[in-house]
């Protein structure tokens, strides 16, 4: 073990661990906590375009702003849903299921409101309303009802006068009677009405208010068709916009906005009578609703089977062409007038409300951020624990350490994804808004179901907590990467056929598929980004992203094995460089390594070529045994002939008998010189007993020549030499290259003419020094240039004269031996023999002089 | 020359080469003992009063090389191989082993002869030559140069050299084992320029080693260092 976490390991007790753990799992829970409490109260504070910054206005907070939005929107909706439907006696004779909508959407918003004679009536703490309905006096207004309805007559008809002055205008008003009361001209109400501060009033799809609270509706943002596509947009009071209401119901009175869409009422930019408005208004439809529910037309929608469940909602059934007669409206809210205004002394409390609260969430803010901060540095503490125990080996044989790592992981998923699923159930995506309700929620079945999730978040963070401990306790440097479980598959799958046929693929195979697969995943890629991006296939984004993820690890795969591949093709370099070498090659190569096929493949080559050698050695090795022992069993008998004859010679013997001997004396001597040479040729072509250095081969040439200096005087022929080279340097073997020259210049002398002149020439050209040797031949050349260096040729063939038929055979073999070449030309008489050898190069030469002297 | 009288050991399993060497060494006046393999050899070595040895190394019962080693133990008698085995190889093998000289297969009598004179003299008479431990004379295996004297002597005998030839082989011996090429000869012995004198040397370097080789086909003493030049060889 290593001395030095040993030394340190001190610091990591176990009770210190565990209360470390402890402290980690609610530091952790309370910074999330921390965090839902931060976030619970900056969406109070901030608003939809302050990107997240809580505003440190009152006025601009979301908070505000949602409540008169609230206000403005349910007395928008009360004018067109309830008022517009009541005849003069404010007795409701509209269509039930508007009037069941308009309750379930005062309900499902939890707006207050009351039940009274004269209709609904809503109730507010915070402002001061008005609504009022006057029918349109210069429209035609029919309402298409059928026996669902509950009036007793189908059609409401409405007189109306030239002059508009008897047109009925319906209220309702929380406002005191002396401000507003029956009888009041409608000019009267408002300019009463616009006594009060900070109001907000709609006449028609006007709106107006008085300066002090036009910042209550700056940055209301509402939905514009873009391009075709809704977008939330914020605009700013009063530029272009007016934020107008408009409603659409069917043909059966029934309203259309609930098709998947929360939003009671819309704003558009432009009104209703416009070209931009009336486009805006079909295309919002459009996007809106489902598009299989129904298609535009220029003024109306069609519907096709929808029908009511009972439960107030209108589910689409069939088939759209079926039902030609259902049709969808745009409602009118001209005759429309909504006044609002905060209460007195109600914007003073909530100012000081708003303050408090900044300064709550400031608070929050800190303590979440120091605990954070305190968790982070606790769950450090952990990982370092679990990694110095995990060096001293220790901690390894509690029972969860002797759970494989993969449960853990899977449990830490489960957890995870349970805890995302359940509060997925609950309408929200976050444990935070999960935990936000259950500060607001009231029945005991809530709290229960919220209280639940809050538990698996804890179990939760344990076990992600007590994951980070086992990880790092479990000498991660050793197995953290590939866990028992899945190396027990990843062997499971190794042992298998089909891992076997395919890794035995060579290198290049695999590299082909591997390159398919990127481009696929390439194409898989691009292709679903491009179809992510057409507008029509957004529903089927959660496909795409899988594919996106597929492909992305498909990449991440590839490439990494090809990272792989590029460290062990450096080790097939090394493998070839040894083979080229005939190194030993010690490194391993792992069984799924891309180059195993073509590593086992140098490795047959290798023995293949050691074999082939061996064998090579061997047969040569043979074959020089073989002449050896010829040899000693020819030199054995030739040694007791020339002994016997030469004592034969010192017996006294008559003349003819001496003569006898004097033949045997002489052939026996020949028959020696033979069995020397077939032995020292053979040696010499199988590269055996050449003993290669360094000499100059103008010199060399010189020594012979000298050496020959008797034979050519006595021969009585002119020798003319011609060497233009001071030196050559060469590689050979000295005695060997002698005897090629020593055999040229005898054979010359032998066989050329008498009285010609024979030429011997040393010369350069290019890197090889030639030498050549010229003379007229005694006798008619009869022979090939290829003959004569075969062995026991001669020129003439009747082997009468001294040679033993081997000197071109020998000088051929030992020139070969010392890596020159030789060659014979013939022209007419004229026998031409040139050996050629390679001149050392200069750097060479310069060491090895160095080395002599 | 005067021969000496000796009793010699010749050791070969061909029966015929033993009996063609014990006449032509008996003609030389040499009294011979024969053995026809390495344990023979040791046995007649033991009964006889032996001056040389002659031995074969490719023997049954006991080859020649053991033979050899067996006899170093004890004995200080000139041995000679004779072999077939004529590689390089073989020579230094045999040298290493303990042998005097090599002589191979098919030999020529007149060398054997001269061969075995040389190594019974060498023993006999100037085993205790090493008394004249004269600084000027230089030894290299029979050779003896003695400088002041401008005398040389070939395994005892005395050899007649030109001025020329003594100053070469003085040269060569002062410096033995190093390669002298023609021109350094030249230059250091005539002390002139040297200018295509590979001939001039090359003569004198025949006429020197004629007249201390037995073989001056096959120099022990001086040699030719083809492409390089020439040299004595240094003492074994």
């Amino acid at each position: 073990m290593d001395t030095r976490s040993k030394k340190i390991s001190k610091y990591f007790k176990k009770p210190a661990r565990v209360t470390a753990f402890v402290l980690a799992c609610i530091m952790t829970g309370s910074t999330l906590f921390g965090f839902v409490m931060m976030k619970n109260k900056s969406m109070m504070l901030r608003s939809d375009d302050s990107y997240g910054m809580i505003e440190t206005s009152y006025l601009a907070s979301e908070n505000f702003r949602s409540k008169i939005r609230d206000m403005y929107e349910q007395l928008c909706i009360l004018g067109v849903c309830e008022l517009s439907q009541c005849d003069d006696d404010m007795k409701y004779i509209g269509n039930k299921y508007l009037q069941s909508d308009f309750l379930y959407y005062m309900d499902f918003n939890n707006y207050k409101y009351k039940k009274t004679d004269s209709g609904v009536v809503p109730v507010s703490d915070m402002f001061d309303y008005y609504v009022a309905y006057r029918r349109p006096d210069n429209a035609e207004y029919e309402l298409v009802t059928d026996e669902e309805t509950t009036a007793d007559e189908t059609t409401v008809q409405q007189d109306i006068s030239a002059d508009g002055t008897d047109s009925k205008m319906l209220y309702v008003t929380n406002l005191p009677d002396d401000v507003i009361h029956e009888g009041m001209s409608e000019d009267d109400i408002i300019s009463n009405l616009k006594n009060s501060k900070n109001y907000i009033l709609r006449q028609n799809d006007v709106l107006s208010s008085d300066m002090t609270s036009s910042g209550m509706m700056l940055y209301y943002s509402y939905n514009s068709v873009d391009n075709g596509r809704l977008t939330n947009v914020g605009e700013s009071y009063p530029n272009n916009f007016l934020p107008m209401g408009g409603w659409y119901y069917d043909n059966y009175g029934r309203y259309v906005y609930n098709f998947g869409n929360s939003e009671p009422i819309k704003f558009f930019a432009y009104p209703d009578n416009t070209e931009e408005g009336h486009r805006a208004r079909w295309e919002w439809i459009e996007n809106t609703v489902p598009e299989d529910v129904f298609w535009a037309e220029e003024q109306y929608r069609k519907f096709s089977d929808w029908w009511d469940a009972g439960d107030g909602y209108i589910t689409y059934t069939g088939d759209i062409t079926m039902q030609s007669d259902y049709e969808a409206f745009s409602g009118d809210t001209s005759g429309l007038t909504v006044f609002i205004a905060p209460k007195e002394g109600v914007l003073e409390n909530y100012g000081k409300e708003y303050a408090a609260m900044v300064e709550q969430y400031n608070v929050t803010k800190t303590v979440t951020i120091l605990l954070a901060i305190l968790s982070g540095l606790m769950l450090l503490y952990i990982i370092a624990a679990a990694a110095v125990c995990g060096l001293c080996h220790e901690g390894e044989n509690k029972w969860y350490d002797r759970i494989p790592l993969e449960v853990y992981c899977i449990a830490l998923d489960a957890a995870s994804l349970l805890t995302v699923v359940y509060s997925r159930n609950k309408g929200n995506s976050e444990i935070t808004t999960m935990l936000l309700e259950l500060t607001n929620s009231r029945t005991p079945g809530m709290i229960a179901s919220y209280l639940c999730s809050i538990c698996l978040a804890t179990v939760m963070i344990a076990v992600c907590i007590h994951v980070i401990n086992v990880i790092f306790s479990r000498r991660i440097l050793r197995s953290m990467f590939i866990p028992k479980l899945t190396a027990a598959a990843l062997n499971k799958y190794h042992s298998t056929e089909f891992y076997k046929v395919i890794n035995a693929q060579s290198m290049g195979t695999k590299l082909k598929w591997r390159t398919i697969t990127l481009i696929l995943t390439a194409v898989i890629a691009v292709f679903a980004m491009t179809l992510l991006y057409l507008e029509d296939l957004w529903s089927y984004e959660g496909l795409f992203i899988l594919l996106l993820i597929f492909s992305g690890m498909l990449f991440v795969y590839t490439q990494v094995r090809n990272l792989f591949l590029a460290k062990d093709l450096s080790k097939l370099d090394r493998r070839i460089e040894a083979l080229r070498h005939d190194k030993p090659f010690n490194e391993t190569v792992s069984e799924g390594s891309d180059i195993k096929a073509d590593i086992d493949m140098l490795d047959n080559i290798s023995d293949t070529v050691r074999e082939a050698v061996d064998d090579q050695i061997k047969s040569e090795r043979m074959k020089i045994e073989l002449v050896a022992n010829v040899s000693h069993d020819l030199k054995t008998p030739l040694t007791s002939i020339i002994s016997y004859i030469d004592l034969l010679k010192k017996t006294g013997l008559d003349d003819e008998a001496k003569a006898y001997v004097e033949i045997l004396d002489k052939k026996s001597q020949k028959l020696k010189g033979i069995v020397a040479d077939v032995f020292s040729l053979a040696k010499a072509t199988s590269g055996i007993d050449v003993n290669m250095e360094k000499l100059d081969l103008v010199r060399l040439f010189n020594q012979s020549l000298a050496d020959a200096d008797d034979k050519i005087r006595a021969s009585g022929k002119t020798v003319k030499v011609n060497v233009t080279e001071q030196t050559a340097p060469i590689f050979g073997d000295g005695n060997k290259l002698y005897r090629v020259f020593q055999n040229i210049i005898d054979n010359a002398l032998k066989y050329s003419m008498d009285g010609s002149r024979i030429f011997l020439e040393l010369k350069r050209v290019g890197d090889r020094i030639i030498f050549i040797s010229k003379n007229i031949s005694s006798y008619p050349i009869e022979f090939t240039a290829d003959e004569i260096t075969e062995r026991f040729v001669r020129g003439d063939k009747s082997r009468t004269d001294g040679g033993s038929g081997l000197g071109l055979s020998i000088v051929k073999g030992f020139t070969e031996a010392c890596g020159g070449r030789f060659r014979i030309e013939l022209d007419g008489d004229m026998f031409k023999a040139m050996v050629s050898m390679p001149i050392a190069a200069e750097n060479e030469i310069k060491t090895e002089e160095k080395d002599n002297i | 020359m005067e021969n000496l009288s000796a009793n010699i050991l010749v050791v070969d399993d061909d029966r015929d080469i033993v009996a063609a060497i014990a006449k032509l060494l008996e003609l030389e006046g040499y009294s011979v003992v024969k053995a026809y393999d390495g344990i023979d050899a040791l046995e007649k070595l033991a009964e006889n009063e032996i001056q040389l040895i002659l031995i074969d190394v490719m023997m049954p019962r006991m080859d020649g090389l053991s033979a050899i080693m067996k006899i170093r133990d004890k004995r200080n008698i000139p041995i000679i191989v004779l072999s077939a085995k004529s590689e390089d190889t073989d020579k230094i093998l045999g040298l290493s082993m303990g042998a005097d000289d090599y002589i191979t297969k098919p030999y020529n009598p007149m060398e054997l002869t001269a061969r075995v004179k040389s190594s019974l003299r060498r023993y006999m008479q100037l085993g205790d030559i090493g008394s004249i431990n004269k600084t000027d004379v230089i030894k290299i295996g029979g050779l003896a140069l003695d400088k002041s004297a401008k005398e040389l002597t070939v395994d005892g005998e005395p050899v007649r050299l030109t001025a020329t030839e003594l100053k070469i082989l003085e040269l060569l011996m002062e410096n033995a084992g190093r390669v002298f090429s023609a021109e350094e000869i030249y230059r250091l012995v005539w002390n002139e320029d040297a200018y295509a004198v590979e001939n001039t040397v090359m003569v004198h370097i025949r006429h020197i080693r004629e007249k201390i080789e037995i073989d001056p086909k096959e120099p022990r003493y001086l040699k030719v260092v083809w492409g390089i030049g020439y040299k004595i060889e240094k003492n074994k």
